[in-house]
C-alpha cells in the first residue's frame, strides 16, 4: 500500500482564551486564529497582538495577520509537492504575507484615521504600522509535505507517532522573554523562520502552534512542550480528535487565567491518529470557532 | 496520564522593593512617623492587590538607606507574611542614594534569569538631596541600576517629602516622563501617595508584557496643609 496512493487526511483544531490580566485591565482578546482544510490540505495562522501601549490597534493587527497568512498559504498550498522547491515556496508565500498586512494596515488606517488630538494616536502618525503591531505563526500541510513560518514568539512543535516532539524552526535571536520580533517591524522579513518536513522521512502524528501565553508560566519552563507533544498524541489515541477538539478550549482556560496573557492553539493531527479511539463519530465538515474579522475591523 | 495539557502552571513572581529614606532630615516634622504608618497603611492595599491578581505572587523587599544602605525586608516575603516593624531614622544621617541604588542592582542581578518573573516593581521615597559620602554618585547608582536588565524594565516609582526633596534626581530615577512625581508635604498626603503608588505599580509590573498599558490611574490630589514644606 503506497502513500501515493492513500494520501494523509489532516484535521484542524484550534480555540483562543482571553488572559485575566485582559480581562482586569478591559483590554480585548488580541490573539487571534484562523484555520482552513479540506482534508489532504490545511493551512492554519496563530498571531499575538503586542500588548503594549504603543500597539493600541494590536488586536486588529492580529486578525489582520491570520488572514493574510491562511489566504497567502491556501494560494500556494496546492503546490507543495516537492520538498526542494518547498523553502522557497514558503519564502515567497511569507513576503506576500507581510505586503498583504502591511495593505489590509493601511486600507483599515484609511478608514479609521488616527486622532490627531489624542497623544497616544497623534504619536502613530510618524509610524502608522506600530499600533497594529504582531507576531505571526502559520503552517500549511499538503499531502506529507508540512510548511511551517514564524515572525516573533510564540511555539510550533511537531510531534511523532512515538510521542516525541521536535521544534522545527530556528531559534530568533531577538527574543529574551520580553521583546518579541513583530509584523510592524521595518523589515519583519529578517525576523522570518520557516521549515519544511517532509512527513515521509520525518515521522508527523501532529503539529501544534501556541501563542506564547500558552507556555510562560509552566512550572517545567525547559520542557512543557515536550510534554504537550506526549500529551496530544496519546489523547489522539486513546480519546480521539473530537474529544480533543472538546478539550482544547479548556486547556487554554487555565494558562489564560493563571499566566495572564491571552491563549491560542491551533492543532493539526494526522486524522487516522484517532482512528482507534472509541469516541464519537467524527464530523469533518464540522468547523473551529474562530474569531471573526467582522467583529474587529468595524473598532477604530 | 493527566486530562491538563502541558504540565503545572505557576504563577509569576512580582518583586515589590520599597526604597525607603531614613536620613536625619527625615527626624523633622515626623516624616519618618509619617513613613511607618504610611507603610502600614499600605500593606492591607497590597494584600489586596495580590488577592486581585492572582498570576502574579507578589513579594515584597524594603531598603533603607542613610549613610549606608540596610536590607529591613532582605528575603523576598508575601505581602501576608510582612509583619512591619517600624523604621528609625539615623541622627544625622546622610542620603546615600547611590549607594542604596547599588545594592539594589546587586539584589535585581540575582533574579530568575530565564524571564519567569515580571519586571520589579519600585518605589523610592527620599526628603533630601542625595550625598556621596561613600564614594558612590547619584548617577554612578542610578546608572548600575539601569544597566541591569531587570532595573531597566522595573516599574520605577518614586515620592518626594517635603521641600526639600530632590525632584529632579527622583525625575532621573523614575525616567519615563509621562510617569507622576510626587510630593507629600503632610502626613496624609504621604499615606494617600504610597498606596496609590504601590497600587499602580502593581498594577502596570503584572501586566504579561512591559509597558503594556503604562500608568493609567490618575494620582490623588494634595489633601491637608503643606506642613513640611513650610517647616523646611
Amino acid at each position: 500500500m503506497s502513500l501515493e496512493q492513500h494520501p494523509r487526511v489532516w484535521t484542524v483544531l484550534s480555540a483562543s482564551r482571553i488572559g485575566s490580566v485582559h480581562v482586569r485591565d478591559d483590554l480585548p482578546l488580541q490573539d487571534a486564529v484562523l484555520t482552513w482544510s479540506d482534508g489532504s490540505q490545511a493551512v492554519a495562522a496563530v498571531a499575538d497582538g503586542h500588548g503594549h501601549k504603543a500597539h493600541f490597534r494590536s488586536d486588529i493587527g492580529s486578525g489582520l495577520a491570520v488572514v493574510s497568512a491562511v489566504e497567502e498559504l491556501r494560494r500556494v498550498v496546492g503546490t507543495l509537492s516537492d520538498p526542494e522547491e518547498a523553502g522557497d515556496t514558503v519564502t515567497t508565500a511569507a513576503a506576500a504575507i507581510v505586503d498583504s498586512w502591511v495593505t489590509k494596515v493601511r486600507h483599515h488606517i484609511e478608514a479609521n484615521p488616527y486622532d490627531v488630538h489624542d497623544e497616544r494616536e497623534a504619536a502613530a502618525v510618524h509610524d502608522p504600522l506600530r499600533p497594529y503591531g504582531t507576531t505571526l505563526l502559520a503552517a500549511a500541510v499538503s499531502g506529507d509535505l508540512l510548511v511551517v513560518l514564524q515572525i516573533g514568539d510564540g511555539d510550533a512543535v511537531l510531534v511523532s507517532d512515538q510521542g516525541e516532539a521536535m521544534r522545527p524552526l530556528p531559534e530568533d535571536p531577538d527574543l529574551d522573554g520580553l521583546h518579541t520580533s513583530s509584523l510592524c517591524e521595518p523589515q519583519p522579513l529578517r525576523a522570518l523562520r520557516t521549515a519544511v518536513i517532509d512527513t515521509r522521512v520525518e515521522d508527523v502524528a501532529l503539529a501544534f502552534l501556541c501563542t506564547d501565553g500558552f507556555g510562560t508560566s509552566r512550572v517545567d519552563a525547559e520542557g512543557w512542550w515536550r510534554q504537550t507533544g506526549e500529551q496530544l498524541v496519546e489523547f489522539g489515541r486513546n480519546r480521539g480528535l473530537e474529544w480533543m477538539r472538546e478539550q482544547l478550549p479548556q486547556w487554554l482556560e487555565e494558562p489564560a487565567q493563571i499566566g495572564g496573557d491571552d491563549t491560542s492553539m491551533v492543532i493539526i493531527a494526522r486524522s487516522d491518529l484517532g482512528a482507534g479511539a472509541h469516541e464519537r463519530p467524527f464530523d469533518p465538515d464540522r468547523t473551529d470557532e474562530v474569531p471573526t474579522l467582522a467583529d474587529t475591523l468595524d473598532r477604530p | 496520564m493527566s486530562d491538563r495539557l502541558g504540565g503545572a502552571l505557576a504563577r509569576k513572581p512580582l518583586h515589590f522593593i520599597f526604597v525607603l529614606d531614613v536620613s536625619g532630615s527625615m527626624m523633622r516634622g515626623g516624616r519618618i512617623q509619617a513613613l511607618n504608618n504610611a507603610i502600614s497603611e499600605v500593606l492591607p492595599h497590597l494584600k489586596d492587590e495580590a488577592r486581585a491578581n492572582p498570576h502574579a505572587e507578589m513579594l515584597i523587599r524594603v531598603l533603607a538607606f542613610a549613610n549606608e544602605p540596610r536590607w529591613v525586608i532582605e528575603e523576598p516575603t508575601p505581602v501576608d507574611q510582612i509583619h512591619w516593624e517600624r523604621l528609625e531614622a539615623v541622627p544625622r544621617g546622610f542620603t546615600e542614594l547611590g549607594s542604596a541604588l547599588l545594592t539594589l542592582t546587586d539584589a535585581l542581578a540575582h533574579l530568575d534569569e530565564s524571564s519567569s518573573a515580571y519586571p520589579p516593581a519600585i518605589i523610592l521615597v527620599s526628603d533630601g538631596r542625595p550625598t556621596q559620602s561613600s564614594g558612590t554618585t547619584f548617577a554612578e547608582g542610578l546608572q548600575a541600576l539601569l544597566n541591569n536588565r531587570w532595573g531597566a524594565t522595573a516599574v520605577r516609582l518614586a515620592l518626594g517629602v517635603g521641600r526639600d526633596a530632590d525632584m529632579h534626581s527622583l525625575r532621573r530615577f523614575i525616567g519615563d516622563e509621562d510617569v507622576p512625581l510626587l510630593r507629600a508635604d503632610n502626613p496624609e498626603q504621604l499615606v494617600e501617595y504610597i498606596v496609590w503608588a504601590s497600587k499602580a505599580a502593581s498594577k502596570v509590573a503584572s501586566r504579561p508584557v512591559v509597558g503594556g498599558g503604562g500608568l493609567t490611574a490618575a494620582p490623588p490630589s494634595p489633601i491637608g496643609d503643606p506642613i513640611w514644606s513650610t517647616l523646611g
